[in-house]
């Protein structure tokens, strides 16, 4: 049995990070799949086509694991069984280590599990591990949700026994050099913290290994890619440590932010990584930079004309990443056949947010002063765009009617005229 | 050249259907000649043109989108820049080459990296800011500066006109 405060007490002080420097942030995180040396890469080449077919095998065995996942009943024995072992076949094989809780229960664990964060996969290993859901939807979809018991809130906290895992990082990092700040981020997080200040915190650190040099999660990635190289690895280990409880210090002040600094001093001694002052935020910002960085030197790397013409584009189309811009104006070296590629659709892209709707800033004033959406409507709006000429015709010729009647309407309700606004209708 | 010509005003076209600045319709009057489009440019609120519905015609070049195409009202329109027979007298309307003013800076003259939309918005914005330098309609130019109260009246009558409403007056 152990005491928690004496186990956790010694970590406060010494913690070996702070006193070293600060690692930047870039080291946090794995900015490439594949890390090939020398060696490695005849192994790699090797072995392609096996993780192809591999993979291919597995996303049809994918389709039968989700719908075990969706059949069997949570929190039961057979369920943790069955789709562990099948998840192993597709390459995903947990190793839990509690050595260090063994027979330290006294009474009941924590339901709230604390976790770092090593690839956008980690819901998923800990559902699997320890059948326990996680508030954060992450990028998965929701049918992907619905089968592994992810964005739960604090009304099926209280009401079942399911356990819940947080991964405060806010963000995969490699887990090889640091651990970003634990942050609480939303309602519920919130509640669920404060709620574990009484019951305790179970941290886990998760680690993982591969035999390819391939990392599970890049910067940026999205889950679907992360899941496809894990089908392509022959096999993917993670480590999941069940560190000792963290009970409620009651000399700490502000005991939800106390607790979680607690813990994240802990998962970094266990994984012996560096306790680091970046947050989420702080990667959002670089991200934010790298991209834009990225694409200047692209941009610049342009003959003049063509970079100008690059910039132009993204005026009039501002919707369009300027990656997708540059690719293709590489290929046709005009800007016109590239905006009419673009206009086209003929290059699909994902439109990026805009910030403002109209491109030209004198426009966007006239509309934002004027009360049009007071009436509602939008006249001349069409949501396609005809086969034919005749329906083209046809629908331009309404826009042209609906449009005018539009602008009568709002001129005789404004100069209260009398007449109804059919009256005097043009033939 | 017309080729490329018609697949660029092609994909204006599907362009301004799906997603038009709010108050302009525009595309082709008969799409037999591509060449040849009408639009209705609402009048900005907050003008003296408010809620007006003026409609105009485009002429593309063959050459288009090398040259600007032409611009002109086909209803009555008295404005700074419009010449009193409807054409349309603004720097995008214009290759940087020829300058019939001398007053214009050339990063907002035609280019093919233009386009109808942008056109028209400079249009709408030329309404709600008319140009007074470029005297192509040099009475009412003169106007607007010296008695705008009076330009008003004649902008509203126009609007009345456009609507097919009675003159205020009436």
């Amino acid at each position: 049995m152990r005491e928690p405060d004496e186990d956790t007490e010694p970590t406060e002080e010494p913690s070996p990070s702070t006193s070293s420097t600060v690692p930047p942030l870039s080291d946090l995180f794995n900015q490439c799949r594949w890390s090939l040396s020398a060696e490695s890469i005849i192994f790699v080449i090797l072995y392609f086509p096996i993780g192809v077919v591999l993979s291919v095998i597995r996303i049809f065995i994918c389709f039968h694991v989700y719908i075990a996942a969706c059949l069997l009943p949570r929190n039961s024995l057979v369920r943790t069984v069955v789709l562990r072992w099948m998840w192993s076949v597709l390459g995903l094989v947990i190793r839990k280590d509690d050595s260090l809780v063994k027979g330290s229960h006294s009474h009941d664990p924590p339901r709230l599990y604390v976790a770092n964060n090593i690839s956008s996969l980690d819901p998923l290993v800990t559902h699997l591990a320890i059948d326990a859901s996680s508030v954060e939807r992450g990028l998965f979809p929701t049918w992907f949700l619905y089968a592994y018991g992810y964005g739960y809130d604090h009304k099926t906290f209280e009401d079942s026994t399911a356990s819940i895992a947080l991964y405060p990082e806010g963000i995969p990092t490699n887990g090889k050099v640091g651990l970003l700040q634990f942050v609480q981020r939303g309602p519920t997080k919130e509640w669920l913290l404060s709620e574990a200040s009484k019951q305790g915190i179970q941290p886990l650190a998760l680690s993982v290994e591969r035999l390819l040099p391939l990392s599970v999660s890049v910067v940026g990635s999205a889950w679907w890619i992360d899941l496809y190289w894990l089908f392509f690895s022959p096999v993917t280990i993670f480590h999941i440590k069940v560190l000792p409880v963290i009970w409620r210090n009651p000399g700490q002040g502000k005991a939800e932010e106390g607790l979680l600094e607690h813990t994240r001093t802990t998962i970094a001694k266990a994984l012996n990584l560096q306790l680091t002052p970046h947050t989420h935020h702080d990667y959002v910002e670089w991200m934010k930079r790298r991209t834009v960085g990225e694409y200047q030197s692209v941009v610049n790397s342009l003959p003049p004309e063509l970079s100008l013409a690059v910039m132009r584009i993204k005026e009039i189309l501002p919707s369009v990443p300027l990656a997708v811009i540059v690719n293709d104006i590489r290929r046709t070296g005009s800007a016109d056949e590239t905006i009419s590629h673009l206009v086209d659709g003929t290059i699909p892209y994902t439109p990026e947010n805009m910030t403002s709707k109209h491109p030209s800033p004198a426009v966007s004033q006239l509309s934002s002063t004027s009360s049009s959406t007071s009436m509602g409507e939008r006249s001349g709006v069409r949501e396609s765009f005809g086969r034919t000429p005749k329906i083209r015709m046809q629908s331009f010729e309404e826009r042209k009617r609906e449009l005018l009647e539009c602008a009568r309407r709002k001129y005789i309700q404004k100069h209260g005229l009398k007449f109804p606004p059919l009256q005097l209708e043009s033939e | 050249m017309a080729g490329q010509a018609l697949r660029r005003l092609m994909a204006e076209y599907k362009q301004l259907t799906l997603n038009p600045p709010e108050g302009i319709v525009a595309g082709p009057v008969n799409e037999e000649n591509f060449f040849e489009w009408e639009a209705l440019i609402t009048g900005p609120e907050g003008t003296c043109y408010e809620n007006g519905v003026f409609p105009a015609k485009l002429s593309f070049p063959s050459d288009y989108p090398l040259s600007p195409p032409k611009m002109q009202f086909t209803c009555e329109m008295f404005h700074p820049n419009v010449y009193p027979d409807g054409r349309v007298c603004i720097s995008i309307l214009h290759a940087p080459g020829d300058d019939p003013m001398g007053y214009e800076s050339s990063s907002e003259r035609w280019s093919p990296v233009q386009s109808v939309e942008k056109i028209l918005l400079s249009v709408v914005s030329i309404l709600a800011e008319p140009n007074a330098e470029s005297g192509a309609n040099v009475d009412a130019a003169k106007m607007w500066r010296d008695d705008p109260e009076q330009f008003k009246k004649i902008a509203h009558h126009l609007v009345r006109k456009t609507l097919n409403l009675p003159s205020p007056s009436d």
